[in-house]
Parts: structure tokens; sequence; C-alpha cells
């Protein structure tokens, strides 16, 4: 894993790839209602409808995981392992296999999805909060302020993120906060470094100036004027955040940092079957499927509301 | 100027690396007893003691990480709870693997990303296009060890044309590269392109085919030059990043690297190893940083170093 | 042309997709084939180690030779009776095969070395390594009878069981050629007290005269005490051993690795500057069958042939070489295996791959089926509720499902209700007819008569292994059958061990001991004893009896191996009347042999026996 693949940070890097440039733009903003133009723009992008689709499936299926499983989740059954004790293929009774002790993995999965989704809901929330209030004062107050705030953002992405997360699992007992706690550390450096990039051109901005120069405080200043300008950009974000927290709390998972085990998460399912893939495969196919469907539906929906939202993005 | 760049940066790197030895050395210490972690339960309570007071476990805090710090500037990180082997010789002794394994990932990454990219972007809106955009979605949305495990399966088992995992064969470097390669070429490539799409757009290239200069000479000699900066940059970070020990593809490769050594560290509480590998880790992030951010103005006039 | 661009994407996309899906779940329901055969198989291995003696009990016998009671044979002759190989015989080639001398065998390991040194290494992957670099006095025999090894004959004991005087044979050399003599056996057990050392040991070795007070000035450093005053040199070839107390242990204490010879010109010369770290083990010199070649951190060890080994008359060791290496997952070991770059598995087969090894024909008798002497077990705290109630924990041993807790770790086990494990010597089979019960019903109705509280949630803690977890889902799902409730609890190793040696921190947990060596005592005292009950100690079940403290350290003195073992079958009756544990199962080692592996034998103390293997070309 590498760095580019901590949430936000390649997303960041794509945006700013696309936002380079900006000054010569600003002309086309104010032509039609950001709204109006976003409800055309998606509509138009099958595949951002296709991604939200996705989405909303996968959602769906997990709230509805206590009607839609036809086991509970830790339920171990006899029949679900052969008599030398190995996992079961899919067939009549479990559609989708059961695990190396004997578990439904349909039901598992369901409710794995749950687990999965709400964590990156969770720590995407968090990460973007405090994210946020660090971008904001580095980048709005500037000068000592920034270099020392600047410096806590290097030093947390010096820290090998991987390594940083499972010294965190080893050192606190594992449970689902634990793992919360350490996707939440690793994520929200790259959010503040774009909210402090785009606070730093915002602040250059001539209506920003001339709010200052007639006195208006800074707190008006930023809760009136600037962050609101954030929050397109950062739903953008949101959307391609959550898919990276997901595959990287699957990763945590797979290496034993993240979750807990007796909790259902796709990683966890992952790391229970990865000794068996080569006898029993569908422990590691079908959440790895249900992880890339997922992912792919927020991908496919961000880019989509990338397109909508950011006017600057017409290619 | 350029000096006093460098040592402002200089110092910046070092309390970044003090701020890492200190996060890492309170964690380490949080459960803080790696002597159960060596021997569980078979060892004696007075004889816990005799070794904890050995290892210097009992002082302070502070006077440990200071003791700590005053050696590792001298070269010495200690010994290994564990094996009472010197921790940088360990390191040294795995470092060969994770330096190859690292350049092989990096140059998978570039060689198969930076041409997909150019194809992409130079013509865009084509078949080859679109291809390329969907199948790089794709990639960004698969968790590397399940790729890992797939090219595993597939090509080591059922193939049989590299070796199943371990780094004792000259081919077992190319599928834990190509994991690494694939996952980073993806975002390689829709970077790329999105940088080059943007320079083709832009005011200086019209100029410059407005004056009759061909296609191919614009690309290469300014679109591509001016695209490939932050491509430079994000490899300079991943060249930091893998150095440190590509983590995952160690663990599903069981490649013995430095990623490899601080996983086994951290399960063992072996506090020295784990201190090493991290430093070692972040050492060579933050160097990376540094470089690249030197190597700019040299790609970018623009750019000024502040 | 944005739009079609974007509809293509969004068809290929699906195309993929699909494409993607419909590979997938070909390959996911093309592989598990019937695993019919490896059930029987697997159960066949389960029952030829559970019904040891009848048959065995005849051909074993004659071959040991047992001086102990009729019981004690049993046992002996049921640990031969776990491997799959033929009954050992004296001479390895039981094939048939006669032995091949040369040849280099490779055996793979996870995880890296511990220090190989003998008063520190304390793994069994460490001391397997060890044993093939160090020996000393005694040894033992195809199973756990001591026999001189160093020593030309067992020790001359006192009246009083306190003094005891070894002859060493003559003429003993090290692997690098200097002379062995007693001085050195004096020198190898005193600095198991040296600080530096940071040996885990001396707690053994305080049983002998002097021993604990030389301990506590080195670590004082005072330098009052010089040296061990129990621990006499008279000759070059004499060492007379002293002890505090009469205790038959001492012999197999000393015939574990940390009671090896070491050359102490040899290891003086590897302190480095401020002596506090010594290096010895990299060139570990000593008078096992192979020394040290290679000692590469991270890669594994390369041992060669011993020339001045004791037995290399015989022709011993047959191998040129061995190569430990490390770093090999075990699933990849497997492998390697099969292919031939390995000869020979270190650690467990995965449970992965287990029943497809044994549903092969060829396979199966390359897997090797060993006895480990070790215990698996549940633990109950009898200084918590509900666990301070013996009618409680008596009712609880009728609660769990061994069989399918065996089933989970793919029959890697044998069922046990007793505290010894069958290789033990001492082990009851009467106790392992009374002992072992399972009857959900009849413990509902011990609970109720003992008022338990069915509202509580109990927490059932574990370590972090894969078998640990699945076993404890297990236990659980039996303990809510009877309408208990219980919520599971993984720790980490570390931290697990240091709960379980807090008084009040786990109720109930499930735990494994392995022999330290093969005696009774060792799964007595450091266990189940009133004085291991301490904080960081290992009695988990924090089980204090003075009635039975008292009775062990009369056994222990006893010089008559045949009460003494009945010595101990008393006790472990009287501990179990109190059930502070439900022993589940004692593990069984699963390895994995390559074909051109010969002679292989396996000893229940020490592992492979790497200087009776040879290789075929």
């Amino acid at each position: 894993m590498t760095l580019k693949d901590l949430p936000d940070a390649k997303e960041a890097a794509l945006q700013e790839s696309n936002g380079a440039g900006d000054s010569k733009k600003l002309k086309k903003l104010k032509s039609v209602t950001p709204f109006q133009r976003f409800r055309k723009s998606l509509g138009g992008n099958i595949s951002a409808l296709i991604g939200l689709a996705l989405i909303l499936l996968v959602i769906g299926v997990s709230l509805a995981a206590p009607v839609l499983a036809p086991y509970q989740p830790d339920a171990q059954f006899d029949d679900g392992l052969t008599a030398a004790g190995e996992p079961i293929a899919p067939n009549q009774t479990y559609l989708l296999g059961t695990d190396p002790v004997g578990r439904d993995l349909l039901s598992r999965m369901l409710y794995g999805g749950q687990t999965s989704l709400l964590i990156a809901l969770v720590v995407n929330v968090i990460a973007i909060t405090v994210g946020t209030i660090f971008g904001l004062v580095s980048g709005y107050f500037g000068g000592f302020v920034d270099t020392v705030l600047s410096r806590v953002v290097d030093t947390m992405l010096a820290f090998p993120a991987i390594l940083f997360a499972i010294a965190l699992a080893s050192a606190i007992k594992p449970s689902v906060g634990v793992a919360i706690l350490a996707l939440s550390l690793i994520s929200w450096t790259s959010i503040a470094r774009v909210v402090r990039g785009q606070v730093m051109a915002l602040k250059e901005r001539e209506f920003i100036l001339a709010a200052r120069s007639v006195g208006v405080k800074n707190s008006r200043i930023l809760i009136k004027h600037i962050i609101p300008h954030l929050f397109s950009p950062l739903i953008v974000l949101l959307a391609l955040t959550i898919p990276t927290t997901i595959l990287l709390e699957a990763t945590l998972s797979y290496l034993g940092a993240g979750v807990p085990p007796n909790v259902p998460s796709w990683g966890n399912i992952i790391q229970d079957g990865t000794r068996y893939y080569r006898t029993a495969p569908w422990i590691v196919i079908f959440p790895g499927l249900a992880i890339f469907l997922t992912v792919f539906g927020f991908n496919l929906f961000g880019e989509g509301l990338r397109d909508a939202l950011d006017p600057r993005q017409k290619q | 100027m350029l000096l006093r760049y460098i040592l402002r940066r200089l110092a910046g790197m070092f309390f970044v690396l003090i701020g890492v030895t200190i996060i890492t050395f309170i964690l380490s210490n949080l459960v803080s007893d790696p002597i159960t972690a060596t021997y569980g339960n078979r060892i004696k309570p007075e004889q816990r003691e005799v070794i904890k007071k050995q290892l210097g476990l009992n002082d302070p805090l502070p006077v440990q990480y200071g003791r700590y710090v005053f050696k590792a500037v001298q070269g010495d990180l200690g010994r290994s709870y564990r094996t009472n082997s010197p921790v940088l010789e360990s390191i040294l002794n795995v470092m060969p693997n994770t330096i190859a394994l690292a350049a092989a990932g990096l140059l998978a990454e570039l060689l198969i990303g930076i041409p997909a990219g150019i194809i992409a972007a130079v013509w865009r809106g084509s078949l080859l296009d679109r291809i390329i955009q969907g199948i790089t979605l794709a990639g960004l949305s698969l968790p590397t060890f399940w790729v890992g495990l797939v090219l595993l399966y597939v090509f080591a088992f059922l193939l049989k044309w590299f070796p199943l995992g371990g780094n004792t064969q000259p081919t077992s470097i190319i599928l834990p590269a190509l994991t690494i390669g694939l996952g980073g070429a993806v975002f390689y490539a829709r970077l790329l392109r999105n940088q080059m799409l943007e320079e083709i757009n832009s005011d200086y290239t019209r100029t410059a085919r407005s004056k009759g200069l061909s296609g191919r000479k614009v690309i290469t000699r300014h679109v591509l030059r001016n695209a490939l900066l932050p491509i430079v940059t994000w490899a300079g970070l991943d060249l930091g990043a893998f150095l440190g020990g590509v983590v995952l593809v160690e663990a599903v490769y069981s490649w013995n690297g430095i990623g490899k050594l601080a996983i086994a560290a951290i399960g063992n509480l072996d506090i020295p190893l784990i201190m090493g590998t991290v430093l070692v880790a972040a050492t060579f992030i933050v160097i990376c940083n540094l470089f690249i951010d030197l190597l700019y103005p040299v790609l970018d006039p623009r750019i000024r170093l502040r | 042309m944005i739009n079609n661009g974007k509809k293509f994407r969004k068809y290929f996309s699906l195309a993929f997709l699909v494409a993607l899906l419909g590979g997938l779940v070909l390959t996911a329901c093309g592989d598990n084939t019937a695993t019919t055969a490896a059930t029987t198989t697997a159960a066949a291995t389960t029952t030829a180690a559970s019904a040891t003696t009848t048959s065995a009990a005849t051909t074993a016998a004659a071959t040991t030779a047992a001086t102990t009671a009729a019981t004690t044979a049993a046992t002996t002759t049921a640990a031969v009776a776990m491997t799959i190989a033929p009954a050992a015989t004296t001479a390895p080639a039981a094939t048939g095969v006669k032995p091949v001398a040369g040849g280099t065998l490779n055996v793979a390991y996870k995880s890296n070395f511990d220090s190989t040194d003998p008063v520190v290494g304390y793994s069994v992957q460490t001391w397997n390594v060890e044993h093939q670099i160090y020996t000393g006095l005694l040894t033992y025999d195809k199973v756990t009878t001591l026999i001189p090894e160093l020593a030309e004959a067992m020790p001359t004991v006192s009246a009083d069981g306190k003094v005891f005087t070894f002859k060493l044979r003559k003429g003993l050399k090290f692997s690098n050629g200097s002379p062995l003599t007693a001085a050195d056996f004096k020198y190898s057990w005193e600095r198991i007290f040296d600080p530096a050392m940071k040996s885990p040991f001396p707690a053994f070795f305080q049983i002998i005269q002097g021993a604990k007070e030389y301990g506590d000035s080195l670590n004082a450093g005072d330098g009052k005490v010089k040296e061990i005053t129990g621990l006499k040199a008279v000759d070059d070839v004499t060492l007379q051993v002293t002890l505090t107390d009469a205790d038959q242990t001492f012999l197999n204490i000393i015939t574990m690795p940390e009671g090896a010879a070491v050359p102490k010109a040899e290891v003086e010369k590897h302190w480095d500057s401020d002596h506090k770290n010594n290096d010895f083990y990299k060139t570990a010199v000593g008078t096992g069958p192979f020394m040290v070649k290679e000692w590469a951190e991270g890669k594994g060890i390369t041992l060669v042939k011993n020339p001045n080994y004791l037995h290399a008359s015989e022709g011993l060791p047959y191998l040129d070489s061995i190569f430990f290496q490390v770093g090999i997952d075990e699933t990849t070991a497997i492998l390697k295996v099969k292919n031939g770059d390995i000869d020979l598995t270190g650690d467990n087969i995965p449970a992965a791959e287990y029943p497809n090894l044994l549903s092969d024909a060829t396979f199966s008798k390359q897997t090797k089926t060993e006895g480990v002497v070790a215990d698996s077990y549940v633990f109950m705290n009898n200084e918590m509720k509900p666990f301070d109630d013996v009618k409680v924990r008596q009712a609880f041993s009728y609660i769990f499902d061994r069989k399918k807790v065996l089933r989970l770790i793919n029959n890697r086990g044998v069922e046990t209700g007793n505290i010894l494990p069958p290789q033990m010597p001492g082990y009851s089979k009467e106790l392992a007819s009374t002992s072992l019960h399972f009857d959900k019903k009849k413990a509902k109705d011990l609970l109720t008569a003992a008022n338990f509280d069915f509202g509580q949630t109990l927490t059932f803690v574990s370590d972090d292994t894969d078998d640990s977890k699945k076993i404890v889902t297990s236990l659980i799902a039996d303990l809510k059958d009877v309408g208990i409730k219980a919520e599971p609890k993984v720790e980490q190793s570390e931290a697990f061990f240091k709960d379980t040696g807090k008084e009040k921190n786990i109720q109930i947990g499930i735990i494994n001991w392995y022999q330290d060596f093969p005696d009774p005592s060792d799964f007595i005292a450091p266990i189940l004893s009133c004085g291991s009950a301490i904080e960081g100690g290992a009695n988990s079940a924090w089980y204090c009896n003075k009635d039975v403290d008292a009775l062990e350290l009369k056994a222990r003195g006893i010089t008559d191996p045949k009460a003494r073992l009945l010595a101990y079958q008393e006790i472990e009756k009287k501990i179990m009347d109190e059930q502070p544990w439900v022993p589940l199962y004692n593990p069984v080692a699963t390895l994995f042999v390559g074909q051109k592996v010969q002679g292989y034998t396996f000893h229940p103390v020490w592992g492979p026996e790497y200087s009776q293997l040879f290789k075929t070309k």
C-alpha cells in the first residue's frame, strides 16, 4: 500500500490535476444555477446512475440483512463443515457456501456489508470534520499556525500507514471502535491538505479580499463565504473516499488489524478464508466481489458527481 | 539560497522523525510487557524481573526513549528482544529484498501506467481510451490483496508459471511486482490522462500548434514534459513508501522484506525491532519527499523554492 | 462524443463485471472435491491413536526398555502407537532401506529462530534445532526413559536422594576439537544465572544448593558469591551435584537443552564490548550430531555434520548437512515438499491442506501425525464467580462437545478428560474412563441444583490463533445450548498471558500447556499448585489446594519410579475431583515429509530425530 492509496490522497491528486489552471475558468461560473446544471449533468450520465444504483443496492441489501439473511452470521452448523472439518461449497442449504468454522457465508456477507459500510461512513465523517477544521485553520490563517499544523500533517504522513494501524491494533485491544480510530487517523490528513489548498486559493479571491478590507470578522468570513464553497468539493471527495475507506478497512482486516474476528466484515471474511484460497476459493471470491461492486459503484457515481458539480471539468 | 532551503527542510525532517519515533515508542509501550510476549506464561515472575532490569525496562519511559535516540544517532538501533541480534543488522539483511521489490513495483507501475495514460489522452474518445478508462476504474475498485491472491492462484498455482511466493528464485519477484504495478498503474494512467488533457487544452499548446509545430513534437516536447510533473511527484512518494516495506504484498507473497519483519516484530511486541523498522520506513519517506521537492524546480522553472 | 464515450464505458463496465462474475463463479463452484475419503482416513488416525494399547502393547513392549510400572508401559507404547510410521526400533532402517550417508536436508519454518543459545532458547522450534547441536549428561531413549549420553552411566545417588554423582565418558570432545570436562558442565549451568544472558531457566536450577545465592549475588552485582557451591567438578570426569531437596525431576531438567555442555573458552570469546550481550549462539560449538555452519538472520540456520559426535563411529548422523529455512509460509511449505524443494515441514500442516493430503493415496503416506505431550483445556478461575463453586465447575465438565471441537481443527488431536497426556509417564487410563463425559442435560440439572445464575453473561477469553478462535465459537455455542450466555474475547497472546497471570481478570478461557520435560510434576507444579497461583504465574485457573501441594512435594522425592508414578496418579485424581479445568484434547503435530526422506522418527520431546534421517537420491 502506498501513500496514494491513502483515502482521499489520490482523489485529491486527481482533483487537483483537474483543477489546475482554474483562474482562467472562473468566468464560466454564473451562467446556470449549480443545482440545475447538476441535475442535467447527472441525469444524462448513465454510468453515474448505474453507480448510484449499485450503491443503493448494496446499502439496501445490507440494511435489510436481518430480513434477507437466511441464518445468523455467527451460527455454526454441524453440516456446515465436511466430516474432515472443511468448508462446504455453495449448495442449496448454504447459497454461497460456508466459512472455515461452518458459518453460512451469505449471511456473514450481508451482515458484513453493514459493518463495512457503517465503518466507512463513520470514519469519513470524522475524517472530514477533523480534516476540514485543520485545513481551514491552516489555510486561512497561514503563517506560523500553518507551519506548525503542516508539520503535524507531515508527521502523520511520514508514518507508514499500515504499520501504524497494525501497531495500534496490537497496542489497544481490537474492536470496531479501535478500527474506526485507526482508519480515521490515517484518513484525515489528505482531507486537511485538500481543504488547505482550497482555502488558500479562495482566500485570494476578490470578494474575500474585499470583505476583509471592509473589516468583516474572520469567523464570519469563514462561515459565510469560505465554508459554503467547500461543500461541493467535499461532497465529491466524500463520494470518492468512502470506497477507499472500504478498501482500506478490508485491507486492515485482512492483515488482522481491523475489525475483531467475531464481527463480520468483508475484509474479515476474506482473512478467515485466506488459508483456504485454493481449496475453498468461494470464501475469498464472494466478499472480494462484494467489495468490488460497492467500490466500483461509488467510483462511478463519484465521477459523475464530480463531472456534474465541478464547473471546471469540461473535457 | 538553496543551502538555506535544504537546511530548513532537514531541520523539519528531523522533527518529523522525532515525532514518528515518539508516537511509535508510546504505542509500543502501551502494553508494557515484552517479556511476556517472548516467553508467554512459562517464565517465573522473579526471572521476569531480572530480565526486565537487564533490558532497562524499569526506567521511566522518557529515559528509555532518550537512551534510544542517543544510541540511534550513533547507528545502534538496539537488539531484538526475541533473538538478541542487532536490529540494524536484521533490517540490513532484508533491505535488498525490499529495495528490489520497491524498484520492480515502481517500474511496473510506470511501465504500465504511463503508456496507458498517454494513449488514453492522445486518442481520447476512442475505443482504446474508453477501454482504458473502464479498466482503470474497475482496477481502482479492487482490493490489492485480493488481486495478489488471485494472481497467485492463477499464475503460480494453476499455471505454475511462477514460484508460489517467497523470494528465493529470480522469477519470484514478478508476481509481487505486478500486483503492486497493476494497483498503481491505474492511478498513474488516470492522472497522466487528466494532466495531459489539461495541457492539451491550454493556451500554449494551441499557440504552438498554430505556429505550425507537428502534433507529435507538441506532445513530446511540451505537453508530456509538463504533464509528467505530478507523475514524478507521486512516483517519488511511492518510492519512499515502498522502501519502507510494501506490507500488504509482502504478506500475500511471503516476501522477506522490511514489511514482513515489521509485522512479525509488532506481533512479538519486539519493541527495538518495531522502532527500528518504523524509523527506517519513515526516514525513506521523508528523504524521498525532500528529494522530490528539490527536483521540482528542475522540472518546472515556474516553481521556486519558498 | 462525450456521451457516446460514457455510454460505451457503461456497457464495457457491465460486460467486464459479467465476465468477472461468471469466471469467478465457475472457479468457485468447481473446487470442493468430495472428501469422504479424507473423513475415513482422518477418523482412522484418531481411532488408531486413542485405541492405543491392545495391539501395540505386545509389539512395542518388547522394544522399549521400560523399567516402570505396567501403566507406564502402556503409556510408552501409546506414544509409539501415535505415529503412523511403524513402531520404532533402534535400527533406523525400519522400512528395510539401508541408510545412505550424505546429502542435505531442507526444513521449512515460518517464523524466525530465537537465539539458539541453550540457556536462552525456549520455543519448540528452537529446541528442535538446539538438540542437534548440543547434548548433555543424559538423554532420552526412543520415548521418555532417561539413558546416559555424555555420562558413561546413570548417576549414583546418595541415600538421602540429594547428591548425584556423574562420571563422564573418556575422551569427549566438542565439535571444535577441544576436550570436554566436568568443569564445562559447571560453567554451562552457572551461566544460566548470569543476568546478562537473560535466561528464562534459573528457576529450574535453583534446586541445586547454592544456586539461588549465586543468582541473587549476580543480580545484585555485589560479587559476594563466586560460584554455585552445590556444583563440584571433582576431577575432569566427575561431576557432583548436591540438591537442596531430594527431587527426581532434576534428572529431567538437566536433560533439557539448557543443561547441555558448552565450551567456556569459546563462549567467552563472544561477549560484546560492555559484556551485555553474547553472540556465541551464532557459531555454536557443542557436542551434538551437527554443528553450526551458518546462522543467517532472516534466512535460516545451516548445520553440518559434527566429526566429534559421540556416535560418529556408528556412522551417525547420516546427513552431511541440514538447512533450516525460515520465512516460508506453512501453505507454501507443503507445496515445496511436493515439488522436492523442501524435505520436511517444521510447522504443522495448515488446517486447509490437511484433509486434502490425507485423501490422496501418495501424500497420505507422507503425512505424519505425532503425539505432542500437551494439553488444550478450558480453565475456570477458581477465584471468580461463578467458578468458585466446585459444583458449577463439575457441571461445566459435561457441557463441551469435544468431538465437534476436534472436527473444527481437522481432528488434529485426541479427546481427553485428564490432566496428564497419554505419553506422559503416570497417565491414568482409569481416570480417563471417568473424566471424559459429555451430557448437556446432566449439566443443566447440575447447574440448576447448584443455583447457577443463568442470567449472567460469561466472558470467554482466548488468544488470537485461528484454532483458538474456532474453538471458542464452538464452546460458546455449546453453552448456549445449555442456556448459558457467553461472549467471546480474543486477545493478542502477550495480553492474554498477562491477563491469565492476574488473579481476577479472566473468568473462563482456553489455553494450552506444553511439556517442559516428560515428568508428571511438569503438569502439576507450574500450573496447578499454590506456588504458581501468583501474579504472573501460569496457573490460569488460580487453583490452590495446600494438601495437594504437600503431596506433590513428597512425590518429587520418591526414588522408586513405580511408587512415584502411583503417587502422581493419586494427585491427579484429587485435583480432578475439584475440576479446576475441563480438559479438551491433546494436540497432535502434523508434519509433511518428502518422498526422499527415510528413517524418519519423531520423539515426543525432541521432535524429528534428524541424526537418524537419511535421504535417498
